[in-house]
Parts: C-alpha cells; sequence; structure tokens
C-alpha cells in the first residue's frame, strides 16, 4: 500500500467505516478510545465549574456530543472548548439552569485569562477626567448578568461546592492576573459597562460617558479602585 | 551538565522538582501545554530551566501526517525552542492532523517508501524551523498494517536522510512485541546505538477487555520488569543516554517517581563505570 487511507482511518475512529479492515482488529478500539478521551477529557478540565455544577457522568455525555461536530483544531488543548459553555446550556437536563452557559464561559475566560500575554497593568488612576490611553489587560476577562448571580454560582462551583443560599441578583466577574496568576473578584456593572467600551476602542472619556448612559448611579470611586487593584487595565503609550 | 535520568514533569510536582538536586536530573515536558502567549505557566517552565536542563516533548506535529506541521504551532514551538534552550527536543513518528482537524493521539501508518519520503520532509521542516537536529520516538504498535518496510530498516533510512536522532521508548517496543507477536530483544539489539539520542522508559498497563492480549501502552503505572531488563541490556551494548520516566496517569508523589528515575540513573552509573 503506497497511499494510506488517512481519512478512512479517522472516519473509522468516529465509527464510521473500517478503514479497510483496520477497525476489525482488538487494537484500533485503542486508538478510537484515547482520541475520544482526549477530547473529552479536555472539555472536562477546562470547564471544572459545569463539571461541580453538573457532575462529570452528564458533562461527558454532553462533551462527546460537542467534539463531534466540533473537533479541536489546535493542538493546544488547554484551549480546546470555545462554545462548549453554551453548548452545554442548551443540552437536555440543563433547561433547569437557564444560567449554566454562562457560568461555564466564565470557566473558559479563566483559561484565557491564564495563558493570555504579560503586560505591565497601568498605574492607578487618579482620575477618570483625562483623556488617558487605556485598555483592557491581556488578561482581563470580564462577564455580567442582569438576572444572575454569576461571582456566587461560578466561585462556589469552581470550589467545588454546589451553590447554596443564593443571593438572586445580578452580578458581575473580573477576572485578570495582578500578581501571576487569576485572581476573580466580583465587580458591579459599571466595571463591565467601562471595560466592554475600552475593548471597544473608545477612549476613557468616551467610556465614561456609556457607563453614565447605561448604568444608574455608577459608583467611579469604586470602579476605579477595582480596576486598578485588580491590574484590569494597560496604557498603550506608556 | 551531563543528562542521567530525568522525568516527565507534572503541574503538582512544580515546587518540590525546582528544588530537587539528584545529580543528572533533567525534566521533560510536552511543549503543546505551554504555547501560552505569556501567564504563569510559561514563567514556571522558565524559573525550571533556571534550575534543571530541560527536554521539549512534543506530541502533536504530526510527522508522519499527508499535511505538513501546522505553521503556526511550529512557529510558536521555535519561539519556546529559543527562549528555553532545552536540551533535547524531540516528536513521535506518527500522525494527528487531517484536514486542520486535530486527534488527540499518536496515530500509526505503515511503514512505506511514501510514508519515509512524507516523514523526512516535515522532520526537515520542523529541524530547519528550531535550527536543530530532533529526536523522533517510535510507535507503540496495537494494530498489523500493511508495511513495506522493516522497522530497523525503516528508523535508520529516517535518520540518514533526515538527519534527525532516535528516541527508543522501551515501554512501545515491549508492548508492540507483546501485541503482535515479535522478539522485543531482538528488535532493540537491531537498533544503531550511534543514533540513539535519549530513551523513554514508562508503564503499560492489560487493555480492560482483553486483558494481556493487549497490552496499552497507558502511561499509568511504574515501569515493568521486564522492561527494566530490556533496558539495561539496551544501555549495557550502547552506552548510557539520557533516560525519561514517563507517567501520565494515577501520577504519585514526586519522591515515588525520584526512586524509579534512581533506578535508571544507577543503570547508567552503572554502564558508565564500567566503560
Amino acid at each position: 500500500m503506497s497511499h494510506f487511507d488517512y481519512a478512512g482511518f479517522a472516519a473509522a475512529l468516529c465509527g464510521e467505516g473500517d478503514a479497510g479492515g483496520l477497525a476489525a482488529q482488538p487494537g484500533f478500539a485503542v486508538y478510537r478510545n484515547t482520541v475520544i478521551s482526549g477530547c473529552v477529557d479536555a472539555l472536562i478540565a477546562n470547564h471544572p465549574s459545569l463539571a461541580t455544577l453538573m457532575g462529570e457522568a452528564w458533562l461527558a455525555n454532553c462533551a462527546r456530543a460537542f467534539a463531534r461536530d466540533n473537533p479541536s483544531r489546535d493542538a493546544r488543548l488547554m484551549l480546546y472548548g470555545a462554545g462548549f459553555a453554551a453548548f452545554a446550556g442548551e443540552m437536555p437536563g440543563a433547561d433547569a439552569w437557564p444560567w449554566l452557559g454562562q457560568v461555564g464561559a466564565i470557566d473558559y475566560g479563566w483559561l484565557q485569562s491564564h495563558l493570555a500575554a504579560d503586560a505591565v497593568p497601568a498605574a492607578a488612576l487618579a482620575t477618570l477626567a483625562a483623556d488617558m490611553p487605556l485598555a483592557p489587560h491581556p488578561a482581563a476577562r470580564w462577564f455580567w448578568s442582569e438576572r444572575w448571580p454569576l461571582w456566587q454560582l461560578w466561585s462556589s462551583a469552581r470550589a467545588g461546592q454546589t451553590p447554596a443560599h443564593l443571593h438572586w441578583q445580578g452580578e458581575g466577574i473580573l477576572l485578570s492576573r495582578p500578581a501571576g496568576e487569576v485572581q476573580a473578584c466580583v465587580v458591579p456593572q459599571e466595571v463591565c459597562v467601562l471595560l466592554d467600551a475600552l475593548a471597544a476602542g473608545q477612549g476613557l472619556q468616551q467610556a465614561v460617558a456609556v457607563v453614565l448612559a447605561t448604568v444608574a448611579a455608577p459608583d467611579f470611586t469604586r470602579l476605579m479602585q477595582l480596576l486598578a487593584g485588580a491590574g484590569a487595565l494597560v496604557s498603550y503609550q506608556e | 551538565m551531563r543528562l542521567g535520568a530525568g522525568l516527565g514533569i507534572k503541574p503538582q510536582h512544580f515546587c518540590d522538582a525546582l528544588a530537587a538536586r539528584d545529580a543528572g536530573l533533567w525534566y521533560e515536558v510536552h511543549p503543546e501545554n505551554y504555547l501560552a502567549d505569556g501567564g504563569p505557566r510559561r514563567a514556571w517552565l522558565r524559573r525550571l530551566r533556571e534550575e534543571h536542563p530541560l527536554s521539549l516533548h512534543g506530541v502533536s506535529l504530526s510527522l508522519a501526517g499527508p499535511d505538513t506541521p501546522d505553521a503556526a504551532h511550529l512557529q510558536a514551538l521555535a519561539a519556546l525552542t529559543r527562549e528555553l534552550e532545552p536540551a533535547l527536543v524531540s516528536e513521535h513518528l506518527a500522525w494527528s492532523r487531517l484536514n486542520g482537524v486535530y486527534l488527540p493521539d499518536l496515530l500509526p501508518v505503515p511503514r512505506t517508501r511514501a510514508t519515509l519520503e512524507r516523514l523526512c520532509a516535515n522532520i526537515g521542516r520542523v529541524q530547519d524551523a528550531l535550527g536543530r537536529a530532533i529526536a523522533i520516538e517510535h510507535p507503540a504498535h496495537y494494530l498489523v498494517l500493511p508495511h513495506e518496510m522493516d522497522e530497523a530498516e525503516f528508523l535508520h533510512e529516517m535518520v540518514r536522510a533526515s538527519g534527525c536522532r532516535l528516541l527508543i521508548d522501551v515501554n512501545n517496543v515491549y508492548v508492540g512485541a507483546r501485541n503482535l507477536g515479535y522478539d522485543a530483544a531482538a528488535w532493540l539489539d537491531a537498533i544503531d546505538g550511534d543514533a540513539v539520542a535519549e530513551v523513554h522508559l514508562a508503564g503499560h498497563s492489560a487493555d480492560p477487555l482483553l486483558g494481556e492480549r493487549l497490552l496499552v501502552d497507558s502511561h499509568d503505572c511504574a515501569v515493568a520488569e521486564p522492561v527494566w531488563a530490556l533496558y539495561t541490556r539496551l544501555i549495557a551494548r550502547i552506552g548510557a543516554r539520557p533516560t525519561l520516566i514517563e507517567r501520565d496517569g494515577e501520577v504519585p508523589e514526586l519522591a515515588g517517581l525520584l526512586a524509579e528515575r534512581t533506578r535508571a540513573q544507577a543503570v547508567l552509573d552503572e554502564t558508565e563505570a564500567c566503560a
């Protein structure tokens, strides 16, 4: 055989065809099992809060279904699963947990923050009045929900605990790397709105105007403290 | 520092591994887990490199596949190699990528002239990008494939044509010999010792369904005694080579892995003492 049928072999790994009879050999299962478990294990490892909330068996079924239609195109499985959280949120059994996709997305945001480029955070903001050249730090990720207590849900699940005694309110989360490792903190809506605007390329004054137009009674003092403490901004002209 | 016996390193062992001072100790990582733009993983690897020699053992370049290595991945690997200046860089004689999709395994190919040509071309691309020779690990065998070439002949031809070195995985040899019914010692005896840059040792397990009829290169237990015997025989013949203890599942405390690694170091020390 001069030309090996790679496509036939790959299809047989997914249960389609027999790879010219190779799939009938007992040893073929070693490859099939390894490929599937490689995808499933990565998706579970990359979404620990979903594993806590739904259990590994449910999540493994979900991961198998996702991997069939969304194989990784990147050999770095530590980043596999963009879109998996939303997929999980649509799976049968998830309808009682309408916030599941949003909570799982924070897991993926944690990965992105963990692996993002290094950069020196901007110094503490003395004022928001100046037209400072600021942008979100490469490791900053933020999430806001009007309806769901994302911080309470995610932080407890991330710690391996089923969320209990929840205070049902809208909440935001900011992930950043002020001291090397990823840190998470609960943030009010104005932090997320400001970061959204800066990420969209707006200047600081414009971003503040967006906050004022979007959020009732924003607390800019707290906003400045949170962003500085989290190292969530970079000055792109420094 | 001369490389003796090393360990595949896991994140949970980072702090203890950094402090370990065993003579000849070095560490191996899969670069795929560190190809990040920045962050703590990359910082930790830089810190480890300050204290110990490193080896980058890739699992995803798909050198025996139908396509050329992923350009972005290769570029990132080259940058990591420049940054860390590892003592060794290696990859697998396998494929794992097709039409842009990554299949997370080391998939097999028949040993044909066509395979050899593609493989050597891809090894050449990697060596050009990295500016150095790499070592290639032969696979564990689970399938009877329509090979045209004997394995030793294929590997030696690959070394000659591409300028790469060999990474001999003694557990792969044992598993393949048991699964397909050939003589592991004779397989190792046929390998040109001058081509060998590194040796791997790992544990295997019996298939859950087929039992001892099908051994799996599982890396989830200690190195088996028959593999130690083959390793000792190989080193006695070819001389000391950097030797790695691999463990990817059921990972014990670092002390347990260091004890296994000490056994390999003793084999290397004894061979050097006799030389």
